[in-house]
């Protein structure tokens, strides 16, 4: 009864065992895609680029897995995206190079360290959970309109409370109040997320 | 509260902080909001947007405007619908861009079906959306109007005037006509109440959300969320089967009573259930209340619109207007000014406080069972004993579903009776499975558990693997004594239903069972008779089961008179054409034919002719039974079949037999039987037999070689070759080849008859084996006369002689034969 998207990677994993689940794999596509394309942009990939260096790596990533090359028991999950993230964009570099004998070589050469592909990868997922959340709040919650609408002029677009209060025709202190309630209801939508890819709480 | 991350504390506050709890707390998770408040101000403007207010775009092919409504399950904004300008609403549900392949696909057909719903009285929906961000919605019809509620209260003003009752009912009977006709096409609304009810200017309701509830169902991240509000907006208009945790099936009565309710709360300006305090005391409040007349609550409301709205809302389904059709026509017959068909029905029943007790544990247990048709719930509960009983209760309304389920694909129609084993060997697993775990699973919800076992062991019954039917079925009945004690209408039933169950395998292995079903219907009828009222439906069904134990055990005295109680008391609460009611009929016709044949067996002529007599009305009687069973239950129900049978066994007894209505019959009834349970079925093999040996009787011996040899052989399939009945068979097809003159079978035959007798008597035969034999014997030798082998005759004559009179005695028309058979006997033979 679970909502698939809140099981975690481990239990998707186990889903992608069967190739006829177009479900799960839909659900680890629409979780991941938007993580690789914004990590492998970092990378250096162009955004027209990044999501064919993306398709790649999914694409990829499932043969391997079916083929059982993925052992849990070696690695975090992150990390074997990662490592296929990186293969698939210096593939794309040194195809660029080819073609175009530019570019392609200095962002091969200035690749970032395991450690900070990894800090990297987890600021991508990072973003992903925080805008996810957000979309959550703005559509599944009961939230009226005029609190998620005053929170977002303060806190997302940084205007001050007195501004928005103005703008708004409420008070300052229903400004904050806002705040104080959108924020605590996103800290536990992302806590939820973060479950689901498996980071750890920061 | 105002305190903007990184500012650091004042020196006194800091101190305050690290040595209160609360406010370190507090701190805490301003501290925390304020970092992710960062957080979020550093988001790419992408990653910001998400989800925002950009919904006009999200829609491919409308321009949203404003929104009209927030609610529990979605938001309704105003669109326009580009190219063809028209102003529609589009209802956008609160379930974020992850609706699963299987969940959309779900989604966008229920949304088909409700789009054939054209009814002015139905906001048309028009079709399925799927935004871009993956969430699901669909674009219906833009009305303007309120929601029936606010309407009434508008309507309804200070004092409830006549005009305004007028104006009410004139609404609702528009809601009924709607809600019937999608009943016509089978779809069910199942969460029917006010809000979902939108009146325009000129009075006309529209009913929203019409087979869509089931499609909105909320994931459970969503439950989470909801609020206790609108879950109990839910409960508030629920029937009590759809709470009770007996409930089977949700049908169109549910529908009926939640517009019921619906009527009285536009009346009365309340729905009469008390909604506030803990959900527990909720709950026990809706099924413990007893309504009030709404005429207490508001003067202008009259004794037919009581009458109206208290049968809409019987607590029982039965008692309640069978179809929201007959809710309107009792509408529309109150404005016309003529009689509400109500009335009469009213008097008798649906005043009297009868009480169904229902245990707070029970209902809450089975509270889930309201949201089968619109959410799943997370109950937000402190105290976690309920948290684990609204969990278990939620497995097994998932379970109760799966039950539900196979029911349904064991009571369709099969083909064959082949196809329908096939089905059975399906969906066995499914239900073994789900035995095995019952009792291990619901150990600790003992109500629940017992209203899954009785559920199984039913279905085990159905699929007559009696067994495990029984042993579910007494499993259920021992929870319920334990817990619920007997004076419970749920003990009742398993009660009734095990008996049931005892009786059917009395019939087959005979004795001790029949004795249990008796016991345990006299124990139920003493105290649902004592406790629930002679003329509850389940009483009358015990009492119609109980007569037809006396009956079989030949007690016909107390046999008839519970049969006419019952059947008194069915037509008394409208129930007059119920299956039990139709089993009475035959019941009584059947004793009336019993003592026929009493009156036909005594010496005095007068009693004879009074015995023909009666015997002729009995089987008029049955006859008349058997048309009412044909057109209420047709030929495939097994009661239907039974009166087929009795009506030929008693065709073929009466004075003189009426061969040809026999025949009529049992032709049918064999068709019916090939058809319904399977050319192999002990029953068909029966009728095929009963047939056979029907044409013998006629002389119609060409028909009787068709039909006996396959009797045979499938009776010694199941029975056995030494079998009197097959034996009595093989007789009687020497006896028809010998009217065929085919000589060298009927010899063959009838000897194997006596052979067969002969075999299966061990030392000197008892009676009835000497009758038997006698029998064979004589056939055995009417063959050997009319071959001309009248030389061997003498022998199995002489010894038939012999026999026959034991039981028989001399005067006996067969022993009498057997004397004139001998003296013809050629000379010298």
């Amino acid at each position: 009864m679970s909502d698939l998207y809140l099981t975690t990677s481990t239990a998707l994993l186990e889903g992608l065992n069967d190739p006829s689940n177009r479900e799960v794999w839909e659900q680890f596509d629409r979780r991941y895609r938007p993580v690789i394309s914004a990590f492998v942009m970092r990378l250096g990939v162009g955004a027209n680029d990044a999501a064919d260096v993306a398709q790649e790596t999914l694409a990829t990533f499932l043969t391997d897995y079916h083929a059982g090359k993925y052992d849990r028991t070696r690695g975090r999950l992150h990390s074997w995206i990662i490592g296929i993230a990186r293969h698939r964009a210096y593939d794309f570099f040194r195809a660029r190079k080819r073609h175009q004998h530019e570019g392609g070589v200095s962002a091969m050469e200035s690749m970032p360290k395991d450690d900070e592909l990894e800090s990297m990868f987890e600021e991508e997922c990072r973003q992903v959970v925080l805008s996810e959340a957000l979309a959550r709040l703005r559509s599944q919650t009961r939230m009226n309109d005029e609190t998620i609408k005053a929170f977002t002029r303060h806190v997302i677009d940084r205007f001050p409370p007195e501004t928005v209060a103005n703008e708004l025709g409420i008070t300052v202190d229903a400004v904050y109040m806002a705040k104080h309630r959108c924020l605590s209801k996103l800290r536990a939508l992302v806590a939820e997320l973060e479950q689901a890819y498996e980071l750890d709480p920061s | 509260m105002r305190m903007a991350s990184g500012d650091s504390l004042p020196d006194g506050i800091a101190e305050h902080v690290a040595s209160c709890r609360t406010c370190a707390d507090l701190f805490d998770e301003m501290q925390r909001n304020a970092d992710l408040s960062g957080e979020l101000g550093r988001l790419t403007p992408a990653a910001r947007r998400r989800g925002d207010d950009a919904i006009s775009d999200l829609v491919p092919g409308y321009k949203v405007r404003g929104e009209l409504h927030r609610g529990g399950q979605g938001v309704v904004y105003e669109a326009v619908q580009e190219g063809s300008n028209r102003r529609v609403a589009v209802k956008m549900l609160l379930q974020g861009g992850f609706a699963t392949t299987r969940q959309r696909i779900r989604f966008e057909r229920e949304i088909e079906i409700a789009a054939n719903l054209k009814h002015p009285c139905i906001v048309t929906v028009f079709e399925p959306l799927s935004l871009s961000d993956g969430r699901l919605g669909y674009a219906m019809e833009l009305i303007e109007g309120d929601r029936l509620d606010a309407w009434a209260a508008a309507v309804r003003g200070d004092v409830l005037s006549a005009a305004a009752v007028r104006r009410m009912l004139a609404v609702m009977s528009k809601v009924c006509d709607a809600v019937s006709y999608a009943h016509g096409r089978a779809i069910i609304h199942r969460d029917l109440k006010p809000p979902n009810v939108l009146v325009d200017g000129d009075d006309v309701p529209h009913v929203l959300d019409f087979g869509i509830a089931k499609a909105t169902e909320n994931t459970q991240a969503d439950a989470q969320s909801t609020r206790t509000g609108e879950f109990l907006g839910t409960l508030a208009y629920a029937a009590p089967e759809q709470v009770s945790g007996e409930a089977g099936l949700v049908d169109v009565r549910t529908d009926v009573f939640a517009l019921g309710l619906m009527l009285r709360e536009l009346l009365t300006g309340t729905s009469g259930r008390v909604l506030a305090g803990a959900m527990a005391e909720v709950i026990e409040g809706i099924l413990s209340a007893e309504p009030k007349r709404p005429s207490t609550m508001a003067r202008a409301v009259d004794d037919d619109v009581d009458v109206i709205v208290m049968k809409a809302t019987a607590r029982d389904p039965e008692r309640r207007y069978q179809t929201v059709e007959a809710l309107r026509d009792d509408i529309d017959a109150w404005m016309a000014g003529r009689p509400i068909s109500a009335k009469r029905d009213s008097r008798l029943y649906v005043m009297r406080k009868t009480m169904w007790r229902y245990r707070v544990a029970l209902a809450v247990a089975a509270v889930i069972m309201v949201l089968a048709g619109g959410f799943v719930v997370h109950l937000v509960q402190s105290n976690r004993e309920l948290q684990h009983k609204t969990e278990l209760s939620h497995d097994g309304l998932l379970l109760r579903g799966e039950l539900d389920e196979i029911a349904k694909q064991l009571d369709r129609e099969f083909e064959s009776a082949e196809a329908k084993q096939q089905q059975i060997a399906t969906l066995r697993p499914r239900l073994d499975t789900i035995a095995s775990e019952l009792e291990a699973v619901y150990r600790s919800e003992p109500l629940l558990e017992a209203g899954l076992q009785a559920a199984v062991g039913g279905l085990y019954r159905q699929m007559s693997i009696f067994e495990p039917a029984q042993a579910h079925l007494e499993r259920a009945l021992e929870i319920r004594r334990r817990e619920l004690g007997v004076k419970q209408v749920e003990t009742w039933r398993t009660m009734r239903d095990l008996a049931e169950l005892y009786r059917e395998l009395g019939e087959i292995q005979g004795g001790e069972q029949t004795e249990a079903s008796r016991e345990l219907l006299e124990e139920a009828l003493d105290v649902s008779s004592a406790t629930g009222g002679a003329t509850s439906e389940l009483t009358l069904s015990i009492m119609t089961n109980l007569a037809r134990v006396y009956y079989d055990e030949r007690e016909y005295a107390e046999s008839r008179a519970l049969y006419e109680r019952a059947h008194e008391g069915l037509r008394t609460i409208g129930a007059a054409d119920s299956v039990d009611a139709l089993r009475c009929e035959t019941g009584l016709a059947l004793l009336e034919h019993e003592d026929a044949k009493r009156l036909r067996r005594s010496d005095s002529a007068e009693d004879q002719a009074e015995g023909a007599r009666a015997d002729a009305a009995s089987r008029e009687s049955l006859a008349a039974a058997l048309e009412r069973q044909k057109s209420l239950l047709g030929v495939r129900h097994l009661l239907t079949q039974k009166t087929m049978n009795n009506l030929a066994l008693a065709h073929v007894l009466s004075d003189p037999p009426m061969y040809e209505e026999a025949e009529r019959l049992w032709s049918q009834l064999l068709e019916a039987r090939d058809r319904t349970l399977g050319r192999h079925h002990k029953r068909t093999v029966t009728t095929l037999a009963n047939l056979g040996e029907l044409y013998v009787d006629m002389g119609e011996a060409a028909q009787a070689v068709t039909h006996l040899p396959n009797a045979i052989d499938e009776l010694t399939r199941l029975s056995g070759e030494g079998n009197l009945n097959v034996l009595n068979l093989w007789a009687r097809l020497g006896e028809a080849y010998g009217m065929l003159d085919r000589c060298d079978d009927a010899e063959r035959c009838s000897l194997r008859a006596v052979k067969g007798m002969r075999a299966t008597i061990k030392g000197e035969p008892d009676d009835r084996q000497a009758v038997y034999l006698g029998r064979f014997l004589m056939g055995y030798g009417r063959v050997l006369i009319d071959c001309g082998h009248g030389d061997g005759a003498r022998g199995a004559l002489e010894e038939a002689r012999e026999l026959l009179p034991r039981r028989l005695g001399t005067g006996h028309p067969l022993v009498r034969e057997v004397d004139s058979m001998l003296a013809n006997l050629p000379e010298g033979a």
